[in-house]
């Protein structure tokens, strides 16, 4: 009896160890997202961004997969950011590509995977395989119509005066604006952030009741290895800008392929991402979200495994 | 329940984090959860959870509404008590649950490394095997181990170092491991490391606790494959160290 008290306080405080750690590891990076989302409720005018976006969707892809260079949040910033733009009136699938894309394609993720791996294939493997599996990805959702794909955002989301006239708008400080913005991200972190702790708590679990170390230990094989480290990048739930130094300690044991996969995978789809996606995206396109992406990975990083070992 | 209400309670636990991470952060304690390398990003962090638990408290609804903002929100979203209540996690698991780092207990269930694979790099190859072995933490050993061509140069080279102690089944019944957490990120990545140690006799082996290793290193042959044991000549029973994981 004694000993199962114990092994069950044990297990509780490393499952507390574990999950604050992946908590206040992706915390800044969560508040950053929350806050640009604020902003631009409140001080983007609808209109104003709508002239700026690319009249051509599938042109809109392309350039959505690129606008983490201008936005640059990873993984947990990029979901409430994404779902602000929607509301400014992103076309769906523009949305997506840059959702995908902008955990690797923005400033911090690219210097980070510098630092780790140098120029070399690691470094051009994953941003040219992320690049093309957003923008592929992306392109299958011009497909479909945006009322189709995105939830509509709740009240207290919203900016208070974007019922009233613009006069009314106009009328507000900026001071009083950014209050506004302020309480908005607020409300973001409360709805948000929910699913981010939930799917921290979920990741904590795994980890604590099957170690890493059991998943590597599982062995290599060329596509054996690449399912591997995309399951260990799911369970994980590592932000995206920190990854790379993660990946760098498996280069020993696995393969260009698998390497690539866990660090192009990863970023765009982990336990936290698709609880959090379940506050922006209807079922059906969450489910595509998380295939499409992993059908073209395992494909590509497959296709890398072999063409590197003849 | 009232908007009003609510504002109230997400301050109060948006507060409550962020004066949870800023003691973490004054106390040191964050190299608990995260790499020493990022901790800096926390405090930014803090401050801006207080500063939105500032503006939310200051931005609720009037107690009573004014005759024309009958049309306002007064109430809070639907299922706000239950969001309460799960972003009370973070904060009821920091401070109801003892800080504690990884250690013997969290290794007990796992795999330990017992060789470390290291960059093929000529020149961080050389550098590792240029430090003072008697500086080389367990996972420099492992490195060290991993860049030697010629294992059996590391014969000999005085050893000192730390780590908790681990009781294996798979090792003679005189020896034990002394082990260390290794972290990249934070510690949903971390990963046990370790080197058997030979006791210099039977009353001196430790059963548990954080050692420090003094002795010579040497490459053994165990079922064909080289591997390191430690020849311990003193081994010290100290506190766990202030970083209790070594970072990679």
């Amino acid at each position: 009896m004694m000993e199962i008290l114990s092994q069950t306080t044990q297990y509780l405080t490393t499952l507390s160890t574990i999950f604050l750690g992946i908590f206040i590891e992706a915390l800044p990076y969560l508040l950053l997202g929350i806050l640009a989302s604020g902003i631009l409720e409140v001080f983007v005018r609808r209109e104003f961004f709508l002239k700026h976006l690319p009249k051509n969707r599938y042109l809109g892809v392309i350039f959505g997969s690129f606008l983490g260079l201008a936005f640059p949040v990873c993984e947990h910033g990029v979901v409430p950011l994404v779902r602000r733009l929607y509301n400014k009136g992103l076309p769906a699938s523009m949305g997506i590509s840059f959702l995908l894309a902008a955990p690797v394609m923005n400033p911090i993720v690219i210097a980070s995977t510098l630092a780790a791996f140098g120029f070399g294939p690691v470094f051009y493997g994953r941003i040219g395989l992320t690049l093309i599996i957003a923008i592929l990805t992306g392109l299958v959702f011009t497909l479909q119509k945006d009322g189709e794909v995105v939830k509509a955002l709740s009240q207290e989301l919203l900016f208070d005066c974007q019922h009233c006239n613009h006069e009314i708008d106009q009328a507000l400080s900026f001071k009083q604006k950014l209050s506004q913005a302020i309480v908005i991200s607020g409300e973001e972190f409360f709805d948000i952030g929910l699913f981010f702790i939930i799917g921290a708590f979920l990741a904590a679990a795994l980890q604590t009741f099957i170690p890493q170390s059991t998943l590597l230990a599982l062995g290599g094989g060329p596509m054996l290895s690449i399912l591997l480290m995309i399951a260990l990048a799911v369970v994980l739930s590592v932000c995206s800008t920190v990854d790379a130094f993660l990946a760098l300690s498996f280069v020993a044991n696995f393969s260009t392929g698998s390497i690539l996969a866990f660090l192009v995978y990863g970023p765009m789809i982990d336990i936290k991402a698709i609880l959090m996606f379940t506050r922006v995206f209807k079922k059906k396109t969450i489910l595509y979200l998380a295939l499409i992406p992993l059908f073209l990975v395992i494909l590509a990083t497959l296709f890398i495994n072999f063409r590197l070992s003849v | 329940m009232k908007l009003r209400t609510y504002r109230a309670f997400q301050a109060m636990i948006l507060a409550g984090l962020g004066f949870f991470l800023l003691n973490r952060y004054w106390a040191g304690q964050l190299i608990v959860y995260i790499h020493q390398r990022y901790v800096w990003l926390v405090l930014p962090a803090a401050l801006v959870l207080l500063a939105i638990a500032y503006t939310l408290f200051n931005q609720r609804p009037p107690i009573r509404s004014d005759e024309d903002s009958f049309l306002a929100v007064t109430q809070a979203p639907p299922g706000s008590n239950w969001r309460l209540l799960m972003m009370l996690i973070p904060l009821v698991l920091g401070v109801m649950i003892p800080i504690a780092p990884l250690g013997a207990e969290a290794a007990g269930s796992r795999q330990v490394n017992r060789t470390l694979s290291f960059s093929s790099d000529p020149y961080l190859t050389e550098k590792v095997l240029a430090l003072d072995p008697g500086t080389r933490s367990i996972m420099e050993w492992l490195w060290a181990f991993d860049a030697a061509v010629d294992k059996r140069e590391l014969n000999d080279q005085p050893v000192s170092l730390e780590g908790f102690v681990l009781i294996r089944e798979d090792l003679p019944e005189d020896q034990f491991l002394v082990a260390r957490f290794v972290i990249s990120c934070c510690v949903a990545d971390a990963t046990a490391v370790g080197i058997a140690v030979q006791p210099p006799d039977q009353e001196s082996n430790p059963t548990d606790g954080w050692v420090r290793i003094t002795g010579q290193m040497q490459v053994i042959t165990q079922e064909t494959k080289e591997t390191l044991l430690i020849q311990a000549t003193v081994i010290q029973s100290i506190e766990m160290p202030e970083q209790p994981y070594l970072y990679q």
